[in-house]
């Protein structure tokens, strides 16, 4: 033991002061959500049934949409192949508040494919999927790329069509990875907020999700907006030890 | 390691320096971004030491970082509710500016609408209620209710797409388009430069909206009283604030209960006497109004002294009686009254009203 902490200690010891940091306003929130006496009033109880159905049902559509573009991503080289691999990661270093004004004037009344979705729970939507995507994208691009292609190229050669070998091998294959993708981009997608109240604004009960119920109850009610934020943090942290936890089966599977 | 610790010394070094130069933290509230912004420029101009740095936001949203402990030396927020339980010099709260509100349609709108048209907008944004302009729309609306009916009040809540964090955002959504109407200050209209439209509110319903200022220190002071001056009050008016030491609103004397209202008229009726002040070491020479028969009529004890900026005073009947007591014409037609022997505040500007209690 303590030959251990002689050889490691000092790595541990140099990274305990952002270990720290990191760690501390969690723990803030934590105690202070735990210690609250606030009961949720009906509007915060409104922005969680919201944010929990708008982000699965953007999670939904991601994977829907996105699992195909994956694929063709990971399989193939195609015309403009790297500059649609970069467009596909660009939404995770863009400033959320730039995605909104992005969305606001492509898909805006005056934008250039005009529709009437801002201020709507569909902008909502649209807004998560649009900065939540890229995580499962990545994911997913890597899980394809990672398998191995002798034994989807053995079941073609036994007849099998495209899908037939996708669903049948790829599929289960990439399973765990895919999920574990697919909820980190959905918790993402629960802490929007940029976007979302530049492209959908603030509505109780049609636009107003989690985060933005929180920023505007920092401003109001406080400690609504700690309880609101240990909620978030809770979700936040059941889906990542999930995520943990499917990547440890996988690497159990492979191994 | 020692070269860790050298760099995090020169780090704290550096910051302290900078502490030592003059430096003003200005909180302002979102409407007040580009007279603000000039104003601290002529600050800066006028104090070659002084760095003013800004933060502009939602008053209620500027008033939530302050509680936090946000370094603010002034505070100008768009309404008196964010300065609940914010510590501030006594006595600094000042008035500097005053606002309407302007129902504004994206510029590209030509239709001849009014105000009551506000119903038939499909998609109607204003501000959250947390923030002062959100607040003001709230009690515009409960005003133009009783004029226009439930009925018609219920249909503009229906209209309402999107309860925004601050006004800016507000006229962002209706120069973009996005929205068909908004309600923003009058002075927004002309900061969307040509970008939106106004219609106007009838005067009956809309609200006037009072900009208090509060300072934190003697620096947030400097800076109050540089926003009280001609200049700055200037720069406020050509961006279509009203400067609330607008002569035409009356002084008002309450005397044991009863109104007496001042006009400029009776004020002439009254004696103006020379008289003089020590300041300092130097005697001033005044003329001013005696307002000593009047008060020689009053029963109650104390005066209470409001000024347009709510600076006030509020000096022993008796003391007043004896040491006199004054309204001195100043130069922009306003009175400005002069309590000699009152420690500490013995002048208030802009009097807009005397009780006696």
């Amino acid at each position: 033991m303590g030959k251990i902490v002689g050889r490691w200690g000092w790595w541990l010891l140099l990274g305990l002061p952002i270990l720290a940091f990191l760690t501390l306003p969690v723990i803030a929130i934590a105690l202070r959500s735990i210690g609250s006496s606030a009961h949720l009033t009906p509007d915060f109880v409104q922005a969680i049934r919201l944010s929990f159905e708008t982000s699965f049902l953007s999670i939904v559509l991601i994977v829907l949409l996105g699992t195909p573009l994956a694929f063709a991503l990971a399989r193939f080289r195609f015309p403009l192949h790297r500059l649609a691999a970069v467009l596909v990661d660009l939404p995770v270093v863009l400033p959320p508040a730039a995605a909104g004004i992005g969305l606001l004037l492509a898909f805006g009344r005056q934008g250039y494919v005009p529709t009437s979705f801002a201020f709507t729970t569909t902008a909502v939507v649209m807004a998560q999927t649009f900065v939540a995507c890229p995580f499962y994208l990545r994911a997913a691009i890597n899980a394809f790329k990672a398998t191995d292609r002798d034994l989807e190229e053995s079941a073609s050669l036994d007849g099998a069509s495209s899908i037939a070998v996708f669903a049948n091998i790829t599929l289960p294959i990439c399973g765990a990875a895919l999920a574990s993708g697919a909820i980190t981009s959905w918790a993402r997608a629960l802490g929007e907020f940029g976007a979302t109240i530049l492209f959908a604004g603030n509505l109780i009960g049609k636009t107003q999700t989690m985060p933005l119920a929180i920023y505007l109850g920092f401003e109001s009610d406080l400690d609504q907006a700690v309880l609101l934020s240990g909620i978030l943090l809770a979700t936040a942290f059941v889906a990542i030890v999930a995520v943990r936890a499917l990547a440890d089966r996988d690497r159990q599977a492979i191994t | 390691m020692k070269g860790v610790f050298t760099f995090l010394l020169m780090g704290t070094a550096g910051y302290a320096s900078m502490a030592f130069g003059q430096s003003y933290s200005v909180f302002a509230a979102a409407s007040l971004r580009e007279t603000v912004t000039r104003i601290s420029r002529n600050f800066e101009d006028l104090h070659p030491n002084a760095k003013v740095s800004l933060n502009f936001g939602g008053s209620q949203q500027l008033a939530a970082q302050i509680r936090q402990e946000a370094h603010a030396d002034v505070f100008l927020s768009a309404g008196f509710e964010p300065l609940a339980s914010i510590k501030s010099l006594t006595d600094s709260l000042r008035v500097f500016a005053l606002n309407r509100l302007a129902l504004v349609v994206p510029a590209s709108d030509h239709a001849n609408h009014e105000f009551r048209d506000l119903e038939r907008f499909t998609r109607l944004v204003v501000a959250d209620k947390a923030v002062p302009v959100g607040h003001y729309t709230h009690l515009m609306l409960d005003k133009a209710q009783k004029g226009l009916g439930s009925a018609w009040r219920s249909r503009v809540e229906r209209a309402i797409v999107s309860r925004e964090q601050d006004v800016r955002s507000v006229l962002a959504k209706v120069e973009l388009g996005e929205a068909d109407a908004g309600i923003v200050y009058t002075t927004d209209v002309l900061a969307a430069k040509g970008k939106v439209r106004a219609i106007p509110i009838p005067a009956e319903f809309n609200i006037e909206a009072n900009y208090p200022v509060i300072a934190m220190n003697g620096n947030g002071m400097e800076f109050v009283n540089f926003l009280l001056e001609d200049g700055s009050q200037g720069v406020l008016t050509e961006a279509g604030f009203t400067s609330p030491y607008s002569p035409s609103r009356p002084v008002i004397v309450t005397i044991s209960g009863g109104v007496v209202q001042i006009d400029a008229a009776k004020l002439r009726s009254l004696p103006l006497k020379s008289f003089t002040l020590i300041e300092g070491n130097v005697i001033q020479p005044y003329k001013g109004f005696d307002l000593r028969a009047l008060l020689r009529s009053a029963k109650g004890k104390t005066m209470l002294v409001t000024g347009a900026d709510y600076n006030h005073a509020s000096p022993e009947v008796s003391v007043a009686l004896k040491n006199g007591f004054f309204l001195v014409p100043m130069k922009d037609g306003n009175l400005e009254a002069l309590i000699p022997g009152q420690p500490n505040n013995d002048r208030v500007r802009w009097v807009r009203s005397i009780s006696i209690r």
